[in-house]
Order: structure tokens, then sequence, then C-alpha cells
């Protein structure tokens, strides 16, 4: 038997000396190769569609996408039996398209491919979220938020509740609200100091209804997400009470009111808005992912900040949380921390 | 005729106003700066400012230079340079070419980068210069040979601890280009710190002072053989921060200043050549010993030609392993793939029992405990790696503590009892949960029995060992690449010339592979081939590397953090290995017990016995 090569070194050049005796032989198309997930399957085309979708959402590679409409043209083409599924997908696609080319009819035509996926399909539900979706993107594209999009959502929640179906509560659906959300906060900061917007309190009040909604009706591995953005809602809801009693309880403020609330009022409606806060934050607690014990931390601070009864209690627990956080994170917290001791 | 003649002067008067200038009288030069550096008294102050300064002689000036100009050089650097991300085992930043060749662009170049010629001359000028010469008491600087790049910072760029000594360097300097509208606060990192050294040549562990930078700052220092050792923190916030990094040299032939032979002399003190140094590897700890075997124990090692596992052993050895690699058959399976390739990993190493106690002890101390963040801090029996420009990491190697200051490590070299490393001892002492688990860990990897399955799993035995636990901080801890001697085997034990190399991997934050497996991070373990037959490394950057490049063949393994994963690897004197820098961004610390034994080829034992038994 040959002496063995001793040292990864000379293993390597082994074995290097070894794939140059019998070179490997390169796919002679130059074409892309793409592992589909576990659980698709591939003889399957519309599930192979749904495998591109979730790669390309996992790469966000703009090939994919290609390859995706490509593919639902050749199937329209060649006249294949097709679902719901593949127009949600087929419109998706293309209104992705958009954050890599300044294609102008790209979201009339995603709507096109979804309008005629609800012509054929009409009590679908996924394509109802698919264009609630698809055309608040194309809102906010052309900086025109039109409010006729959250019926168009409704209608795919009423079309869930009433076929007791809620399969379509996923993570693609999900970014509705997510998108709703970062719309409606872009607006607040860009809104003036003291400005008040119904619309825009509209808008938060339906994203809080309806987030609620979502909660309660998706995946329990979704379900630490959507609470810890609950846990958001309510804790921004929370803002304009908490400030309003803090200014009429420490200030010397003229008024004993501000915007028709007195100091109790206030402090009931903060009390009431940051429990939800801090019980959705627990909810969304995780092990793995310090942000959201820094959630839990930053609303028992607020919430020590009205509850006069239980400040200490919130204060201590806070701090507990947030020590653990800033141990976790080298330091990230140091700052929220020394402020909490420093009060 | 004459018309042609006209139009083509004036198509040349043309050019010649759209050339740059590149020529600037003294009011132009004086004018690129803030008037207050041409004040006297403005200059004495700085002077004796830098001549009291700690840790070694540095200066820095706010507002340095004229602001439009600073801000239009930002302005031109973001819209018209490219920058490529280069990362070693040292650093990570973006950076751009050198900018020395600015005078030899063409127009197309100089037009986009007008500012940014101006600065560069102002930086050279003579005026400057002698400024800097004045303040610094540093002698002449050299106006012909100029050495600037332009470096962008940005989340996870650092660059570890270093002196600067090489070639002709006079003085180092960084002008400072962060968002000219926002203050960059403490907390984005990215600071300039600075180390003063436990003797020449070794810097000590912590820093001493801290220099947050500000737009139009700069920081200077002459460059001081074995003691202007600094890095840059790592920036940790999603936040972009520009310098302008170079150096001054010394007079090149033809200038005022130059002394003949003056490089040479430079370029010897040159700390890359003083890292060789076997005095300075004194202060190197912990030291690269293993401890040799007493005749007994090897004995067990030697006779060993098969699996053949009491009762008691196998009880012994399933309290720590995965019963799987007890088995005989996947005890063969993995000593032919060790064979093969000198190198295996081992995943679910340890049983689900013991693993899940310790990861439970380990993330207890990493949640509860803030990790030290100073040699200081750390307390026994861990002790902190050093020196900084080559690594930093806390270890246990069941060992008593010692101060890091020159008497007490002279002590520990020359004169204080030459202890043995006893992990079973510390096991009886009161330290904490985690530790001691860690500790009776390593008190098992240190058994017979352990090594008689490390025997059968790699035929090689072993001759003598070193174990340490291993802790690596984020933002803070790393080992730089470096070989092992090159002559590793003794012959008079009949040894191969490599180390057989464990590192069981114990990193909790890993079992989520998701936190580690970009390498972003950091922390992750590469081994490289030396390239040419000397085993020497060719560039002058020990380490380049593209972690991501298939055809890289130089990179012979790399492993980032896991849980609960054995690598033994045989390593040859050419392979360099490094533990890459852990970020502060990172979900947690490394955490390993590595180890290294001496050894001898089983085969060889073989060919010798046959051999004995034939005479």
């Amino acid at each position: 038997m040959a002496k063995r090569q001793l040292g990864l070194s000379k293993a390597h050049k082994n074995k290097k000396a070894k794939k140059e005796e019998t070179p490997v032989e390169e796919p002679k198309d130059g074409g892309m190769v793409i592992e589909l997930p576990k659980d698709i399957d591939p003889s399957n085309e519309i599930d192979s569609i749904k495998g591109l979708w979730e790669t390309y959402k996992k790469d966000m590679n703009e090939l994919v996408l290609n390859g995706i409409i490509h593919e639902c043209d050749r199937m329209l083409r060649n006249g294949e039996t097709v679902n719901d599924l593949f127009y949600s997908y087929y419109g998706l696609s293309i209104a992705e398209l958009s954050k890599y080319q300044e294609e102008e009819k790209v979201f009339e035509e995603a709507l096109d491919r979804i309008d005629t996926g609800i012509e054929k399909f009409p009590e679908s539900i996924n394509l109802y979220f698919v264009k609630a979706k698809v055309t608040i993107m194309k809102y906010l594209n052309e900086g025109d938020f039109k409010d006729d999009v959250l019926s168009i959502y409704e209608k795919a929640e009423k079309h869930s509740e009433d076929t007791k179906n809620f399969d379509y509560f996923n993570d693609d659906n999900y970014e509705f609200l997510e998108i709703l959300n970062h719309y409606v906060g872009e607006e607040e900061e860009n809104a003036e100091e003291d400005e008040e917007d119904e619309t825009l309190q509209k808008y938060k009040d339906w994203l809080l209804k309806h987030t609620e909604v979502f909660i309660k009706r998706c995946n329990e591995d979704m379900k630490k997400k959507v609470y810890k953005h609950l846990g958001n809602l309510y804790l921004q809801s929370s803002e304009e009470p908490s400030t309003i009693y803090t200014t009429l309880e420490y200030e010397d403020h003229p008024e004993p009111t501000i915007n028709g609330k007195d100091k109790d009022q206030a402090q009931k409606e903060a009390l009431d808005l940051l429990n939800k806060a801090v019980s959705y934050f627990r909810k969304s607690w995780d092990d793995e992912d310090v942000e959201t014990w820094v959630g839990v931390g930053e609303a028992l601070i607020s919430l020590g900040n009205v509850d006069n009864d239980n400040q200490e209690k919130w204060y201590q627990e806070a701090e507990e949380i947030l020590t653990k956080a800033n141990n976790v994170t080298n330091g990230k917290y140091k700052d929220i921390l020394n402020q909490l001791k420093e009060d | 005729m004459v018309d042609r003649i006209q139009q083509s002067q004036q198509l040349q008067d043309n050019a010649t106003k759209k050339k740059l200038k590149t020529d600037f009288n003294n009011d132009e030069i004086v004018h690129f700066f803030q008037p207050k550096i041409w004040d006297q008294k403005y200059q004495q102050d700085l002077k004796q400012e830098i001549k009291d300064s700690q840790p070694y002689r540095w200066g820095t000036i706010k507002e340095l230079m004229n602001d439009q100009l600073l801000r239009n050089v930002r302005t031109e650097v973001m819209n018209e340079i490219s920058f490529t991300k280069k990362e070693t085992d040292i650093y990570k930043v973006y950076q751009s070419g050198d900018l020395a060749n600015l005078s030899g662009l063409d127009w197309d170049d100089l037009s986009r980068l007008p500012s940014l010629y101006e600065l560069r001359a102002a930086i050279y000028s003579e005026q400057f210069r002698d400024f800097i010469s004045t303040v610094t008491g540093c002698g002449k600087l050299s106006g012909k040979k100029t050495d600037m790049s332009i470096n962008s910072y940005t989340t996870g760029c650092h660059l570890l601890t270093h002196d600067d000594v090489i070639g002709s360097r006079r003085v180092s300097f960084i002008l400072y280009l962060p968002d000219p509208n926002e203050i960059w606060e403490e907390e984005f990192g990215g600071a300039l710190r600075l180390f003063p050294s436990i003797v020449p040549n070794v810097p000590c562990t912590d820093y001493s002072a801290k220099l947050i930078p500000q737009f139009n700052q700069i920081a200077f220092f002459t460059v001081q053989p074995g003691l202007s050792f600094h890095d840059v923190e790592e920036v940790r916030m999603n936040k972009y921060r520009l310098s302008i990094q170079g150096w001054f040299h010394i007079p090149q032939p033809g200038e005022d200043g130059f002394i003949p032979g003056e490089q040479e002399m430079t370029e010897n003190k040159s700390t890359l050549q003083q890292l060789q140094s076997k005095e300075l590897q004194e202060f190197d700890f912990p030291k690269p010993y293993r401890t040799d075997f007493l005749n007994d124990e090897l004995k067990i090692y030697n006779d060993l030609e098969k699996y053949d596992f009491s009762e008691e052993e196998v009880q012994y050895l399933s309290k720590f392993i995965n019963e799987t690699y007890l088995k005989e058959a996947h005890i063969e399976q993995l000593n032919k793939n060790f064979i093969e390739e000198s190198i295996i990993e081992i995943t679910q190493f340890l049983n689900d029992d013991y693993a899940d106690t310790l990861w439970k002890l380990l993330r207890s101390t990493e949640i509860e405990k803030p990790a030290p963040e100073n040699s200081k801090q750390i307390q026994f029996p861990w002790k902190c790696a050093i020196p900084p420009h080559k690594q930093r990491y806390m270890y246990i190697d069941g060992k008593p503590s010692f101060d890091l200051d020159e008497k007490s490590i002279r002590f520990e070299n020359k004169l204080g009892s030459q202890e043995s490393p006893n992990f079973s001892l510390l096991q009886k002492l009161n330290v904490e949960d985690t530790d001691s688990k860690l500790v009776e860990l390593s008190t098992f990897m240190k058994s017979i029995v352990f090594k008689k399955w490390l025997t059968l799993i790699t035929s090689l035995i072993p001759t003598s060992e070193q174990l340490l636990v291993r802790r690596f901080r984020p933002g803070h801890d790393f080992i730089l690449a470096t070989t092992t001697d090159k002559k590793l085997a003794r012959e008079h034990l009949q040894e191969a010339n490599v180390l057989l190399e464990a590192t069981l991997n114990l990193t909790p934050t890993a079992k989520n592979p998701e936190n580690w497996e970009s390498g972003e991070f950091g922390g992750y373990e590469l081994c490289m081939s030396l390239d040419n037959e000397d085993g020497e490394f060719e560039d002058d950057d020990p380490a380049i590397y593209k972690p991501s490049d298939p055809n890289d063949d130089s990179v012979l393994y790399s492993s980032q953090c896991k849980w609960n994963s054995l690598t033994l690897i045989v390593r040859d004197p050419s392979v360099l290995k490094f533990i890459k820098y852990v970020s502060i961004n990172a979900r947690g610390s490394r955490w390993d017990i590595s180890c290294q034994w001496n050894v001898r080829d089983q085969d060889d034992e073989e060919e010798d016995q046959e051999q004995d038994q034939e005479d």
C-alpha cells in the first residue's frame, strides 16, 4: 500500500493532481441551474413555479424572476391547465420587475394577469390578497396612494371568513400590511409636528384592526412576527395619550385638557394601549431574536412612565431584560440602560 | 492657411485652459488649510501637546482643511471613485486605488477629481510638511514620495493592531471625512485607538487612548518602530466613514534632508521582521508548547492495534461522546476518510445530554453576564492571549494566572515555577458552573481513553499535547495568520513533521447556522497553504484571500463557527491558519476547545516493527 500523504497541504495537492487527471465536464448550454425547495414536486408545473417564487424571495435574483415569467408565458401559449395560484405568481412576478426595471407598464401588466385570474376564478381568496398587494405597490410607486386598495384587501379577508379557508394568511400576503405600515410611518414622519391628520389616523386604526384579524388566522410559525408588529402598533398608538398625560401631570400646562383629553382620560387610554403593547411584545418573545426582548423592555419603560402605581416594578423588569439584551449584543443598548438607571 | 494655423492655436489654448491647475503658489497652499495652523502659538501649543501625549507621540487637529474644499473632496470621491472590499485576517475595509499617480492621469480623470488633486497638493506641500516636521520633531519629509489612499469604513469594517512600520514611512496620518452634517457618535464605532507597549515591539492588549473622528479632523503620529501601535475600531452601525490614509516618507535622493542609507536602516526596523524575532516570542501567550507524555502512557498508544475498548472505557467515553462514534464500523469509516483527506469533521460529537447541558450553561453565561471588555476584567481560570498584533482571545490552559506587565511576564518565563497544565485540579476549585463544565470536558479530552479513540480515528500516535479552552468575544478577539515551527518532528521520538490539531467547536449561537454561515460576522477558522517551496509568503500581505472565490487554491479549509462539531486536521508546517476577528455585531462569542499533538505515524510504527522483526 502506498504511504499516505500526511498533512492537509499535501493531501490537497494530491487531490488537485487527481482532479487535473480526470477533468470534470462542464455543462454545454451554460444555463442556470436552480435548486428548488425540498417540498416542491418538480413534475407539477404550478408547484415548480411556486418553488421558483420561493427561490426568488430567498435570493432576490432577477434571472429567477424572468424565469418565472417566461415559464408562465409558455404555459399559457401551450394552453396548459392553470389555476388561481398560477395567476397569483404570474402577477406578483411581473410586479416585482419594478424593483429592477423602470418599466412604466409593469404594474398594469401585473394587474392585467391578476384580473384575468379573478375572472376565471372569482372565488379565489389568494388572488384578491395579491391584487391588494400589487395595487398598493403601484400606488406607492406612482406616489399616489388611494384607499380603495383597502377594500380589495377586505374582500380577500371576507372570502376567507365566509369559506373558513385561512390558508392564505401567509408571509407573502402579510406583506400588504407591512407595506401599508411603512407608508403610514413615512407619512407621519413627513407630517408637521402639530398637524393632526384624520386620514392617517384612519389608516392606523385600519391597520390595527386587520393585523388583529391576521394574527388570529395565520400559522403558528408566523405569529411571533405578527405579535411583534402588533406590539409596535399599540406602542405607537399610545404615544399621543402618553404624551398628553405626562405633559398634564408633570409640566405647567395652561389648559386642563389637550386634544380634548384630560389627564385621567389620557392616562386610562395610554394604559390600555400600553398594556396591549406589552402583552403582544411578550408573546413575540423569541430567545433567538434579541430585538423581541428589547421590544418588551421598551414597552415596559413606556408603561412605567404612565403607570405610577407600578412604575418601579415595570422599570425593574425592563432593566433586567435590557441588561441581558445589552450583554448579548455587546453593549448595543448601553445608552438606553444608562438612561433608565438615571431615571 | 493662416486661418487654419490660428484655429489650431486656438484649440491648443483651449486645451491648456482646460488642463487642471497642478502648480499652486504659497497663498493658494496656505488657503487650502484653516488659518489657525499657520499661527506660531498654535504650532507651539500643538508641539507641546504632542510631546506630552500618550501612549506615544501623536497629535490631532480638528478642522484642518478649508471646509468647502474638503466637502468638495468628499462629494468628488462619492461620485467618482469606486471602492473594492478588501478583507484579510487583519482588516476589512473598502479601498480605492493608490492616489500617488494622480499627476499621470489624463484630462478626463483630472477633471473629475480637481478638489482631490488640490487636497493632495496641499498635504504634500512644502508648507504643510514643514508644519508637520515642526510639531512632531520628526525631521524632514519627502515631497516626492507621496503615499495616500482613500478608505471607506462601514458596518463591520475594522483594522486590527499594527504599528505602520513598513519601508520608509516616517509619519502616518489619517484625514477623516464622515458625513459633514452629522456628528460621528462614539456608539458608531470606527474610533482610532492607540496602544501602549509592554516592551518595544510588544503592544499591550488594551488600548489607552481613543479618538472619535469628526469631519475634517486629522490624526497623525511619527512612525515609531515598536511603539506606534494602533487599530481602527470596528464600525458597528450602518454608517459610512470615509478617510484618507497616508504616510509621509523619509526624504528621497535629491531632496532636502536625504541621508544615504537611512531608508535601509528604517526598513530593517520593520515590524514584519520583528514579528519573527525569537526574543519577542517570550511575550506570546499562550505558548506553543506541548507537554510530553510519560513513557507508560506513550506505550498504551503505541501498542494500540485495533478497536478494543473495555466496558469501563466505553462507559467513560459515552458519558461525553455520541455513541454513534463509539461503534467500530463508524470509527473505521472515519479513519479511512481521515487518512485520505488529512481532515475530518465529526458533527454532533458530544452526546445529546451532555451537549444540551453545556449549551444551556454557555448561553446562560452569554446572556447573564457581559463579556469582559478588557484584560483586567478577565478572571481566573481565564486568561487573555497576547500580544494583540498577533492575537487576542480568552483562554484556559489549566495553569495559574499572571499579570500582563513586563515584570510579571519575565517572572512567569524566567524565574517562577514552570507549571504544567492541570485541569483536574482546576475542577476542584470554586469556579463558575460554565467554566467547571468546560474544564470537565477538557479533562476528558486529555484522558488516555480519549486519546486511544483519537489514535483509532487518525492512525496517528500522539506523543505530546496542548489543550486550550478558548473564547473569542465579539468586538475583541481573533488570531492572525501564523504557521507552526518548520521543524516539528523530534527525531528521537520518531515523530512526523506535522501536528494533529483538533477543534471542538462549541459556539452556542451556531445551533442556528444562519447566525454565522454568511461569514460576515467573522469567527471562522481558515487554513491556507503557503505559496512556495521555501514556505514563505510571496505577497506582502500574508493572508490576502478571497474566501468566496472557488478558484482560490490557497484556501485549504475554512469553517464557520459551529455547535458541537469536532474537526481533526493534520497540519504540516506549510499551513497558515487564522481565526477571523469576531464582529461586535455577532450573535455571541465563538467558543471552542483547541488541541494540538505531536504525533508519530502509526504506519511508520508498523513498518519499524516489521523491520525489527525481519532483522
